[in-house]
């Protein structure tokens, strides 16, 4: 057997210079500030695309709309930012205080983007607030009966109406109610019985509570949950899950499309 | 000639990398699991994305404030201005700390990059603390949303004074306790520290010309933005996840009794992680809650929820931010029983 006594001679690779790992560098941040940039500019382009075509009442209280023009300008601003660093080849991937943007942050970070573009945009519906579901309820506020027409209001003006210190049920007998909701069914309803549900929004989706009234109606066994109606009937009080509370006998159920603020706001 | 500063607190990127992703399959993982139990996996994934977007368009505006402001700081504010606004009288300068955010009036999310680019500048422990815990308060939006809530329910005049009191009360104390005991180096971050020790750059760096200065602020915002964001959105999913797996139903009907009310709140403040400037219209809901179990939820809340836990990670190491939300739970649990056992509102 023969050894090689010869001494080893290191090849040297276009990769392994000085110069080449700086190449390497460079592009890695080249790339790096790109999908920054991206990211930004994405966040920007998704919040204006919620605003122009209404789903960002699906996600929050209208009355805050203001604080999204905030995120499309800022998102804009350091998009843009990105964008002129990237020109100037200026992109070094280290923060003022010398820490590293890694991949996995900006992966992380273009999750909202990533969800919000693939998942459909929809508003919570019944399997989320049928657990949190108030018949009647004093923490919106109570609105006084004669303040509304009664065919002017809507399932929350009821709910606070309803809650009225000292009013009993049967106070409401006869009066006619035109309102809009989903339909919550439940198989511990009395039979021919739904509730005609709507989502309160204070903030955001975060803070949703159910508000309903229940509904009685021949059809009602038929109407599938999440289904949006419009009920016109007359209260009278009843029983209702163990409840004494007005119950919306109603005369009239038609279907109809979701509203385009599918959450009311107290 | 750019000088090539070292990366401190850099240690090993590719490890953090890798947990970071080893920690994102885990948490996919058992996302899949509780997915499964429902009844209807297609629904809860869809509940699960709605809250996770929506607790995210409502909480990032105040992040990019936030990272707006830090920016800002990073060119234009010196250690020297730092040191000359402040008292120099520890509990006075940790006062001022709890009043801060009167002139930075930031919510729990921009709070935290705030307070890290101020700690950079050299912030005392005890004044970067009181600011951190009692700003997302002690700031003029919230006392408006507050009192906007709070003026017409009942028991509500105690309940705005005493969300105020009992937080700046809370944020001074745990701030001359950091005073006493914490030394930076033992409490912050590498991340945080890395311009401690250092002479300032802001002054040698002057910007010349205000395009200049901006250009340069904007792109410490850039990575800010980066940098805390990720724990606004981890923070984000898993509140959302909280929400669609836990029925808060159940949680509320623990909630009877003076102490346990008080438990549950906290828990609820905890878990449902919604920004101080709105917490007080959901505050209202609970108004079958005993008074001293709403203030612990306009109290605690604000100090610590799961994303500004996580954001606390950014900026402190982990053993301090246990005591930056211990600290406040113990604080407005005894404060919050007291007021359900003895006070007369």
């Amino acid at each position: 057997m023969q050894l090689d006594i010869r001494p080893q001679q290191t090849q040297i690779t276009p990769n392994d210079t000085p110069q080449a790992a700086n190449r390497a560098d460079d592009d890695n941040g080249r790339w790096m500030e790109t999908v920054k940039a991206g990211v930004l500019l994405g966040l920007c382009g998704y919040f204006v695309y919620n605003i122009a075509f209404g789903d960002l009442a699906n996600y929050i209280n209208l009355r805050f709309m203001w604080l999204t023009y905030v995120a499309v300008a800022l998102f804009g601003l350091l998009g843009i930012i990105s964008v002129i660093s990237l020109l100037r080849r200026d992109y070094n991937n280290v923060t003022s205080d010398h820490t590293l943007i890694r991949w996995d942050v900006i992966l992380i970070m273009a999750l909202p983007l990533l969800f919000g573009t693939l998942v459909p945009s929809q508003p919570l519906g019944a399997s989320a607030v049928r657990d949190n579901l108030n018949f009647q309820t004093a923490s919106f506020g109570v609105v006084q009966v004669a303040e509304k027409d009664p065919l002017d209001r809507n399932a929350l003006d009821w709910v606070r109406t309803f809650a009225q210190p000292g009013i009993h049920p049967s106070t409401f007998d006869g009066l006619e109610a035109d309102f809009v909701g989903f339909i919550i069914s439940d198989p511990t309803y009395p039979p021919g019985h739904v509730v005609v549900a709507r989502s309160v929004v204070r903030c955001c989706v975060v803070d949703i509570e159910g508000i309903g009234i229940p509904m009685a109606w021949a059809g009602a066994d038929d109407l599938r949950e999440d289904t949006w109606v419009r009920v016109r009937g007359v209260f009278e009080a009843g029983t209702f899950m163990d409840q004494r509370t007005p119950i919306l006998q109603a005369t009239d159920v038609e279907i109809v499309p979701q509203p385009d603020r599918p959450y009311l706001y107290p | 000639m750019a000088i090539e500063q070292p990366i401190i607190g850099a240690k090993s990127p590719l490890r953090d990398s890798m947990m970071w992703l080893a920690g994102f399959g885990v948490a996919a993982l058992v996302m899949a699991i509780l997915l499964s139990s429902t009844d209807n996996p297609a629904a809860a994934f869809s509940n699960f994305t709605t809250r996770f977007l929506g607790l995210f368009i409502e909480a990032v505006p105040f992040l990019l404030l936030g990272v707006f402001v830090s920016g800002l700081l990073e060119v234009y504010v010196t250690r020297e201005d730092i040191v000359r606004w402040l008292p120099r009288n520890p509990i006075l300068a940790t006062g001022a700390g709890a009043l801060m955010g009167f002139v930075f009036p930031v919510c729990e999310c921009g709070v935290v990059p705030v307070t890290r680019r101020l700690f950079s500048k050299g912030l005392a422990m005890s004044v970067g603390v009181a600011f951190l815990l009692a700003a997302p308060v002690m700031n003029p939006i919230v006392m408006v949303s507050t009192y906007i809530a709070f003026s017409t329910a009942p028991s509500g005049t105690e309940i705005i004074i005493f969300r105020f009191v009992i937080t700046a009360l809370i944020a001074l104390a745990v701030g001359l306790l950091f005073a006493l005991a914490a030394r930076p180096h033992q409490t912050l971050r590498p991340m945080s520290l890395n311009a401690l020790g250092q002479a300032d750059t802001t002054l040698s760096q002057r910007p010349r010309t205000v395009r200049e200065g901006f250009y340069r602020s904007m792109r410490v915002s850039v990575n800010d933005f980066f940098e805390m964001g990720r724990f606004l959105v981890i923070g984000a999913m898993l509140a959302a996840g909280m929400q669609t797996f836990i029925s808060q139903s159940a949680l509320q009907a623990l909630g009877e009794g003076p102490l346990l009310s008080v438990l549950v709140m906290q828990a609820l403040a905890f878990l449902l992680s919604v920004c101080s400037t709105v917490d007080a219209f959901l505050a209202l809901s609970f108004t079958t809650f005993s008074t001293g179990s709403i203030l612990a939820f306009l109290t605690f809340g604000p100090m610590a929820d799961i994303k500004s836990m996580l954001m606390y990670l950014a900026v402190f190491k982990p053993r301090v931010v246990a005591y930056m939300i211990l600290l406040p739970f113990l604080m407005t649990l005894l404060i919050g029983l007291w007021i359900n056992l003895f006070a007369a509102f």
